[in-house]
């Protein structure tokens, strides 16, 4: 496929060549503002100089971390913030972002993982600005590939090379150690955790192992958060 | 601290909030449930039969308050151990179980004829009618008696009528209003609460209150009965033991101690006036009489000796002119007779001279004679004047006077001799007299000996006496009081038993059984919630997530039913 990537060391192109998708996929408007706010809260830190990198995962499956995932990169990548946001999906094992951005599968990671050639992703074309998607990739590819730090450490760096922000969807820290073998490589990760389902205990034990990785735990997102007190009366309280 | 306290009231209701559905539930489930197993559980209703207990008070209430009232409580504390005794409660329930049985039928007539007779009578008296009386309460008496035997057969018989009686009695109450100080009113309910249609609580306390009713006359005719019976009983035994013992003693104490029956007129007027008293009097009675005879005596022996010391000695003749106790003796008749003393004889004239007065004024013969010699005299002189001595007038009157001075000498020594004869009869008379004085002072020094005695078994006679009158009056009034208690109804009832209404069963009371159990429902769920949420280890709030990790919340995403992208 001409879509993929010739291995070039030097230079690295400028703009990934590839053929770009349209996509009809767009945050839902309700939740704009809260994604706004966690973008500017990640992203705009007047302290420390703003991650570029960020795995955005969750202590257990089903914490919604994809989704907030494709969420940040949605909203970076808007027309509003006008950012070059790479939205990468490391779930290998049960790959999700192609099939919720609408991009095909291959290539993705772990074809580039495998062979060791750098690849550009999906440009999708949005109704508001564009993003590039790197999925999982075929999925009989080799799973224990996918801690290879060195090859890991090159994607991420071959897409920060023509990216604002890479944004890395990975799979549930307590379940597996994708994301222990990439936090040393990123600059931070953003932990998923859905109120009132996700136990305690189990985001302890996340932080005790993105700590261990030496990763950087940037903060918790609170996803499917309820107000159980109806408003007027949590308002008169 | 408002913030505090505002938070922590944020978290309670959050916790509530947070399983608001399961709250829901939950109190829905416990209400509805209650609610079903109301509607569909047996109803029981509950009739009441209120009672007056109406105490017998003769005396005047106020002025013995204390006892009344500790009385009273008494009274009605019996009343419900008697309601709840086991023979009203077991009579009650063999009529109630088969109210058209024979036994039961005649009951209820039984009892509806005496209470029309009570009505009847206490409009109209008539005492003529209490042989129909005797009769209708014969009769109830009877059908009591058919019923316990009813009773009797059923407890052998009918396992399940002991095991309704069982239960019968837990379903009977008796109350007061004034609760447990109920002293303070005569007023006291029975309750009956019974499974089933209404009209068998009411029928229920309708039959229990009659048998009630007829439990307590029943009593009370027994005990009145009884202590008349008593009374007669001990009355007898008195009047046979004591009264006839007392007098029997004191007949014997007559008959046998006293040495006549007149005694008894002694010991009476020793024990009115005293022994020392009664003494006086009889002796002195005997004094007086030998006072008087001294007197008499004395007089006629001084009368004698004064005639017979004027009397001339001729009229002795040969015989001793006194006796050998020196008291002059009366001479005998012959010695004046014509020819012992001839007319002529001077001493016919000196002895007349000197007559003692006394004898002249009392002695009517001597008197007339006397006279009658002075009138001869006189006539004599007269003659003399007219004639000689010779002169046959003369000498015929001389006559006549020495004739009548004869007969006045003859009265003299008749009337000296009266006076011995009367001397020696009151000296008789003195010897009886001391005699029975003797014999009265003997005869009351005896008697006095005995008064002691004499006294104490009158004492006990009167006292026996005064028992007895004392048990007649109680046996009268105990009579009077059984006549009382047969006919008074001091229990009336106040309002009869009803049938309840058919809505509002005694049980179960659905709504407040329901709103009962709401309230439990909502305690219920607040406890789950708030278990639930101890147990839950789920983080809930962001405050939650930062304390415990120590880690920023960097962003909070609601729920979005369409999910973040679309």
């Amino acid at each position: 496929m001409d879509s993929k990537a010739s291995i070039a060391v030097t230079p690295p192109p400028p703009t990934p060549r590839l053929e770009p998708v349209r996509s009809a996929v767009g945050i839902t408007p309700a939740a704009r503002d809260e994604i706004e706010q966690l973008w500017g809260s990640v992203f705009f830190s007047a302290e420390h100089k703003a991650p570029r990198s960020v795995i955005v995962t969750g202590a257990e499956p089903d914490e919604g971390a994809t989704e907030v995932a494709a969420a940040l990169a949605l909203v970076g990548a808007s027309a509003r913030h006008g950012h070059r946001v790479a939205l990468v999906d490391f779930n290998l094992r049960e790959p999700m972002v192609a099939s919720l951005m609408g991009v095909p599968e291959s290539p993705g990671v772990r074809d580039a993982l495998a062979s060791g050639e750098l690849i550009g992703g999906t440009n999708v074309v949005l109704q508001e600005g564009q993003l590039t998607v790197v999925p999982a990739g075929r999925p009989d590819g080799h799973a224990s590939a996918a801690v290879d730090p060195e090859r890991v450490q090159r994607l991420i760096q071959h897409l920060l090379s023509y990216h604002d922000h890479v944004i890395v969807d990975a799979p549930s820290v307590n379940r597996n150690s994708t994301v222990q073998a990439l936090a040393a490589l990123t600059d931070g990760v953003l932990l998923v955790a859905r109120q009132s389902v996700t136990r305690r205990e189990a985001l302890a034990e996340a932080k005790k192992r993105i700590e261990l990785a030496q990763g950087k735990l940037i903060g918790l997102v609170l996803n499917m958060r309820k107000f159980p007190v109806p408003g007027f009366l949590y308002r008169r309280m | 601290m408002p913030e505090n306290r505002s938070r922590s009231l944020r978290e309670l209701s959050r916790v509530l909030f947070a399983r608001w559905l399961m709250v829901l539930f939950i109190i829905a489930a416990v209400t509805g449930a209650t609610l079903a197993a109301c509607l569909k559980a047996p109803k029981s209703y509950r009739s009441s039969v209120t009672f007056l207990a109406k105490e017998p008070r003769p005396q005047n209430p106020t002025a013995q308050q204390v006892s009344t009232d500790r009385s009273l409580e008494v009274f009605i504390k019996t009343q419900n151990e008697l309601i709840t005794s086991q023979t009203v409660l077991a009579r009650t329930l063999a009529v109630l179980r088969n109210p058209e049985s024979a036994v039961a039928k005649e009951w209820m007539e039984a009892r509806e004829a005496v209470e029309q007779f009570d009505k009847d009578r206490s409009s109209n008296r008539d005492s003529a009618r209490d042989k129909d009386r005797e009769a209708i309460l014969a009769r109830f008496t009877a059908s009591l008696a058919a019923l316990d035997r009813e009773v009797d057969r059923l407890m052998k018989e009918a396992a399940d009528y002991r095991e309704d009686l069982r239960q019968f009695a837990k379903k009977v109450k008796v109350k007061t209003p004034g609760g447990e100080q109920i002293a303070l009113s005569e007023i006291f309910t029975i309750t009956v609460t019974m499974p089933g249609p209404p009209e068998r609580a009411w029928q229920a306390a309708d039959l229990l209150a009659r048998n009630y009713v007829d439990r307590y006359r029943q009593l009370q005719a027994e005990s009145g009965g009884k202590s008349a019976e008593f009374m007669r009983t001990r009355l007898d035994a008195f009047k046979r033991e004591r009264l006839a013992r007392a007098e029997a003693a004191l007949r014997d104490f007559v008959e046998n101690e006293l040495e006549s029956p007149s005694d008894v007129g002694i010991l009476e007027q020793l024990s009115k006036s005293g022994t020392e008293a009664g003494r006086q009097i009889v002796v002195r009675r005997f004094q007086e009489e030998l006072i008087d005879i001294d007197a008499q005596l004395a007089s006629a022996v001084q009368l004698k000796r004064e005639l017979l010391e004027q009397l001339p000695e001729v009229l002795w003749g040969k015989d001793p002119r006194t006796g050998p106790d020196g008291e002059l003796t009366v001479p005998r008749m012959e010695n004046l007779s014509e020819e012992a003393l001839p007319d002529t004889h001077p001493a016919l004239i000196e002895a007349v001279t000197i007559i003692p007065e006394d004898t002249i004024q009392n002695n009517v013969v001597v008197n007339q004679l006397k006279g009658k010699e002075v009138a001869l005299l006189i006539e004599l002189n007269r003659l003399q004047v007219e004639f000689a001595e010779q002169y046959r007038a003369v000498r015929d009157k001389q006559m006549e006077i020495a004739r009548t001075r004869r007969q006045i000498l003859r009265e003299l020594v008749a009337e000296a001799s009266a006076r011995d004869i009367a001397a020696s009869i009151l000296r008789a008379r003195q010897n009886e007299i001391k005699t029975r004085l003797d014999q009265e002072t003997r005869r009351l020094d005896r008697t006095t000996s005995l008064l002691v005695r004499y006294q104490e078994l009158q004492n006990e006679l009167a006292v026996a006496r005064e028992e007895y009158r004392r048990l007649s009056a109680d046996l009268a009034s105990a009579e009077q009081f059984q006549n009382q208690e047969a006919d008074a109804i001091t229990i009336s009832i106040v309002d009869p038993a009803r049938v309840p209404d058919a809505d509002r069963p005694a049980f179960p009371n659905t709504i407040l059984f329901t709103v009962i159990a709401g309230g439990v429902g909502v305690l219920l769920a607040f406890a789950y919630a708030f278990m639930a949420d101890h147990f839950d280890h789920t983080f809930r709030t962001i405050g939650e997530a930062e304390h415990y990790l120590g880690v920023p919340v960097v962003g909070s995403i609601g729920r979005h039913r369409s999910g973040l992208v679309t």
